[in-house]
C-alpha cells in the first residue's frame, strides 16, 4: 500500500488529539472527584441524580418540619402540663371544701387559691409561642383565647393547622382550647368559688364542681396522651426519613463519585499510550530518504 | 546527428520529470495537492529512433474518491455542529444555576416550612426570596438558550453569505478551468482548488456535483434545487418566519427563480436548522409552559386567599413574553396564606405544595420537576447520540481522506527515490551527447 506524509501526520494528530481530550476528560473527572463531567456522559444517572437531589431537599424539609412540629408539641405538652398541675391542686382544694366541717374563713382561703389558680389557667391557655401568636386560639392566632373573666372569647376557632412531614403525610400542628374543653374548666372554678363564697355553703354545688372537675383532669390527661403519641410518632418518622436519606446519599454517591484508583490507573495507561506514540512518530518522521541524499 | 537528438529529448524528459518532483516536492503539504507524474512515450522519427517525449503531466487524483471525500464531509460537518451546539446546550442544562429541578423543591421547601406557622414574617421572607431565586433560575436559563438561538442564527447568516462567496469562486474557478483546458493548458492547480472549494462547499449541505472531463461543472442541492450550471450561479437568501425570531426558511434564487429549501438539506446548515427547530425551540416551549403554569397556578392560589391584611390576596409571579418575575411590589405581609382570613390558617400554602407533585397536561401529564428531568434527559441522550455519531462519522471521513492521501498526496521516500533516478537519467543522457561528440571528433580527426 502507498503511504502519504500526510496520511502518516493525519493518523499521527488524529490519535494524540483523541488521546488528549481523554486526558482532558480524565483530569476534570480527578479535580471534580465526580465521574460524570457532563450529562451526556450517562444520561440515565444524571436524571436519576437529580431525582436524588430533590428527594434529598424534600427528605431535609420533612425532617424540618417534623422538628418544628415537635417543639411546637412540646410547647404544648408544658402548658398542658401547667394545666394538669393546676387541676390537680383544684382537686385538693375542693376535696378539703368538700369537707364540712371548715370555717368560713378556711373556706375563703379556698376561694383565694381557686382565684389564683384561675388566673394561672387563664395565662396560661392565653400563652404565646416565638412568633408572638396565642397558641390556643386555633388558627385565629391574634386572639386572645380568653379574657380576664374567664370568658371564652368568641373570635377563636378550633380549626386545625396541617404541615407535611412526608410523601402524602401530613400532621395537625395546633392544639385547640376544645380539646382541653376550657369553658368547662373556667365554668368549674367559677362554680366552684361560688359555692364556697355562699352563705349557707353550698355543699352539693360543689359536690357537681368536683365530679365536673375530675371530667376535666381526665380530659387533660387524655390530651397530654396525645401529645405524647404525636411526639413519638413523629420522632419515628424522623428515624425513617433519616435513613431513606442516608440511603439516597448513598445511592448519590454510587452515581457520582469517581474511584480515584480506577481512575489513576486509566491516567497511566493514556500516559504510556500517548508518550509510546509521540516517541514512535518522532522516529518515524526522522527516517527519510532525503538524509540519505 | 540523432545521437544527439534522442540523448538530448532524455536529458529534456528528465528535466521536466525533474521539474515534476521538485513541484510534489514543495507541494508536499499543501492542502488538497494531488501529485503529479510526468508520463513518457518513445517517439519514433521517419528513420526509426527519435528518443523519448514528456507526453502528458497527469494530476493523479480519482474523482470517485473525491466525491465520496466530500459526501463524507456533509455527513461530518453535520454531525460535528450539532454535536458542538447539544454539547454546548447540555453544558447549559447541567450548570448548577440553572437546575430548574433545585429551584422548584427548594421554593416548595419553603412553602411546606411555612405551614408549621403561616404567619411567621421569616418563613414569609423566605418564601419571596425563595421565589426570586426561582425566576432567577428560570430566567437565566431561558435567556442562556435564547442567546444560543440567537448564536445559531448569526451562524446561519454568516454561513449564507460565506457560502453564496464560495459558489461565486467555484463558479470564477470553473471558467478558468474551461478557458484553459479549451487552449490545452496545464488545469492541475486550478482544479486541485476547485476541488476543495466543493468539498467546503459539501461541508454546509448535501451537494450532487456533476463534472465532465472538459472542465465543465454543475451543481445542485439534494433535492434538485440547481447552484451552477455552467456560467449561472445561484445565491442562498433566508427568510425570516412570523413568531420565530430567530428561524428563518432558507430558499435558493437561480436565474430569477426562487426555490424554497426543506428542513433536511445536511450539512452544517441543515444541522443549525434542525437544532433551532428539534433542540432549542422545544426546550424554550416547555420552559415558557412551566413558568406560565408556576405563574399562573400559584397566584390563583393566592387570590383565593387572604393576607395578614385581611385582603384578598396579590399575584406573587408575573409571567410576560417569556419571563418569568416577582411582583416587585408585594410584601411579605401581603401574601395570602389563609383560605378564611384567620392569620394562623396555611390552607393555601398546603394547596401551593400540592402543585408541586400535580401532572400538569400541557407538560404532557407529568409534574414541574419531572419536566426538567425531561429536558435534561433528552438533551443528554440526543448528545451522547450526536457523539457517537461524531465519533463514527469522523473515522469515516479520516478513512476516505486516507485512501485519497493515499493516492493523491505526496510520499517525500518516493520523491527522492525519483529525483535520484531522474538525476542519474539525466547525467547518463548528457554522458550520451558527450560520447557522441567524442565520436564526432574521432571521426573529424582522421581527416
Amino acid at each position: 500500500m502507498r503511504v502519504s506524509d500526510s496520511h502518516l501526520n493525519n493518523i499521527m494528530l488524529t490519535g494524540m488529539s483523541k488521546s488528549n481530550t481523554e486526558l482532558s476528560t480524565l483530569l476534570q473527572q480527578m479535580y471534580s472527584g465526580e465521574k460524570i463531567t457532563k450529562v451526556s456522559d450517562d444520561p440515565v444517572a444524571s436524571v436519576k441524580l437529580l431525582g436524588l437531589e430533590k428527594t434529598q431537599v424534600e427528605l431535609d424539609q420533612y425532617i424540618n418540619n417534623s422538628e418544628a412540629i415537635k417543639s411546637e408539641f412540646q410547647r404544648y405538652e408544658g402548658h398542658t402540663e401547667t394545666i394538669e398541675n393546676g387541676l390537680q391542686s383544684a382537686n385538693e382544694l375542693l376535696l378539703w371544701g368538700l369537707n364540712g366541717t371548715l370555717s368560713d374563713a378556711d373556706r375563703s382561703g379556698i376561694v383565694i387559691e381557686l382565684e389564683a389558680l384561675k388566673e394561672t389557667m387563664q395565662a396560661t391557655f392565653n400563652a404565646k409561642n416565638g412568633e408572638g401568636s396565642y397558641i390556643f386560639s386555633g388558627t385565629a392566632i391574634d386572639q386572645p383565647p380568653v379574657d380576664s373573666s374567664g370568658t371564652i372569647n368568641p373570635a377563636i376557632n378550633s380549626e386545625t393547622r396541617e404541615t407535611a412531614i412526608g410523601d402524602g403525610i401530613s400532621m395537625t400542628n395546633n392544639i385547640s382550647l376544645e380539646k382541653l374543653d376550657a369553658q368547662a374548666i373556667f365554668d368549674m372554678l367559677d362554680d366552684s368559688i361560688a359555692a364556697l363564697k355562699s352563705s349557707p355553703f353550698e355543699l352539693t354545688a360543689l359536690q357537681g364542681a368536683h365530679d365536673s372537675l375530675l371530667t376535666s383532669l381526665n380530659n387533660v390527661s387524655s390530651t397530654q396522651a396525645y401529645i405524647g403519641s404525636q411526639i413519638n410518632h413523629i420522632d419515628r418518622i424522623v428515624d425513617t426519613h433519616s435513613d431513606t436519606e442516608l440511603f439516597a446519599q448513598k445511592l448519590e454517591g454510587d452515581l457520582k463519585n469517581l474511584n480515584y484508583d480506577e481512575a489513576s490507573l486509566k491516567f497511566d495507561s493514556f500516559v504510556t499510550a500517548l508518550e509510546a506514540t509521540q516517541k514512535t512518530y518522532a522516529q518515524i518522521s526522522s527516517l527519510s530518504l532525503f538524509n540519505q541524499l | 546527428m540523432s545521437m544527439y537528438s534522442i540523448a538530448l529529448s532524455g536529458a529534456n524528459a528528465n528535466r521536466t520529470s525533474l521539474n515534476v518532483t521538485a513541484q510534489n516536492i514543495a507541494n508536499a503539504d499543501t492542502v488538497g495537492y494531488s501529485r503529479q507524474q510526468a508520463t513518457r512515450s518513445s517517439i519514433s522519427g521517419a528513420n526509426g529512433l527519435a528518443g523519448v517525449e514528456v507526453s502528458s503531466i497527469r494530476r493523479v487524483a480519482d474523482e470517485f474518491l473525491i466525491s465520496q471525500l466530500s459526501a463524507s464531509n456533509t455527513v461530518l460537518g453535520e454531525s460535528d455542529y450539532t454535536a458542538s451546539s447539544l454539547s454546548q446546550l447540555e453544558n447549559i442544562i447541567g450548570a448548577d444555576g440553572f437546575n430548574l429541578s433545585a429551584g422548584l423543591t427548594q421554593f416548595f421547601a419553603g412553602i411546606s416550612e411555612a405551614t408549621t406557622a403561616p404567619e411567621s414574617n421569616v418563613f414569609r421572607q423566605q418564601v419571596l426570596s425563595d421565589g426570586q431565586a426561582l425566576t432567577q433560575r428560570f430566567n437565566g436559563l431561558s435567556n442562556a438558550i435564547t442567546a444560543q438561538q440567537q448564536q445559531l442564527s448569526n451562524d446561519r447568516e454568516m454561513t449564507v453569505s460565506d457560502t453564496n462567496g464560495l459558489l461565486e469562486n467555484i463558479a470564477t474557478s470553473s471558467k478558468a478551468i474551461m478557458n484553459i483546458k479549451g487552449s490545452g493548458g496545464d488545469t492541475a492547480t486550478l482544479e486541485d482548488e476547485r476541488d476543495l472549494m466543493i468539498s467546503e462547499l459539501a461541508k454546509v449541505f448535501t451537494v450532487n456535483v456533476d463534472k465532465d472531463s472538459n472542465g465543465q461543472l454543475q451543481l445542485s442541492m439534494a433535492n434538485g434545487q440547481p447552484l451552477l450550471i455552467n456560467a449561472s450561479v445561484a445565491t442562498l437568501s433566508t427568510k425570516s418566519l412570523d413568531g420565530e425570531p430567530y428561524q428563518a426558511a432558507l430558499e435558493v434564487n437561480f436565474n430569477g427563480q426562487k426555490f424554497p429549501l426543506g428542513d433536511n438539506i445536511g450539512g452544517e446548515l441543515g444541522a443549525m436548522q434542525n437544532a433551532q427547530k428539534n433542540d432549542l425551540q422545544p426546550i424554550l416551549a416547555s420552559l415558557d409552559a412551566m413558568a406560565e403554569i408556576i405563574s399562573k397556578e400559584v397566584n390563583g392560589a393566592l387570590a383565593d386567599g387572604f393576607d395578614l391584611n385581611g385582603k384578598s390576596g396579590e399575584p406573587l409571579f408575573a409571567y410576560e413574553g417569556g419571563s418569568l418575575t416577582i411582583n416587585p411590589l408585594i410584601q411579605a405581609n401581603q401574601l395570602a396564606f389563609s383560605s378564611d382570613g384567620a392569620l394562623g390558617n396555611g390552607d393555601v400554602l398546603n394547596k401551593i405544595s400540592a402543585l408541586s407533585s400535580t401532572d400538569f397536561s400541557e407538560l404532557g401529564n407529568i409534574t414541574l420537576s419531572e419536566a426538567f428531568s425531561a429536558i435534561t434527559g433528552k438533551i443528554a441522550i440526543d448528545s451522547r447520540q450526536a457523539q457517537a455519531d461524531l465519533a463514527s462519522n469522523t473515522g469515516l471521513f479520516n478513512q476516505i481522506q486516507a485512501s485519497r492521501d493515499n493516492l493523491s498526496g505526496v510520499n517525500s521516500d518516493e520523491e527522492a527515490a525519483n529525483l535520484m533516478t531522474y538525476a542519474n537519467a539525466y547525467e547518463a543522457n548528457m554522458k550520451v551527447i558527450s560520447t557522441a561528440n567524442q565520436m564526432f571528433n574521432t571521426i573529424i580527426s582522421a581527416f
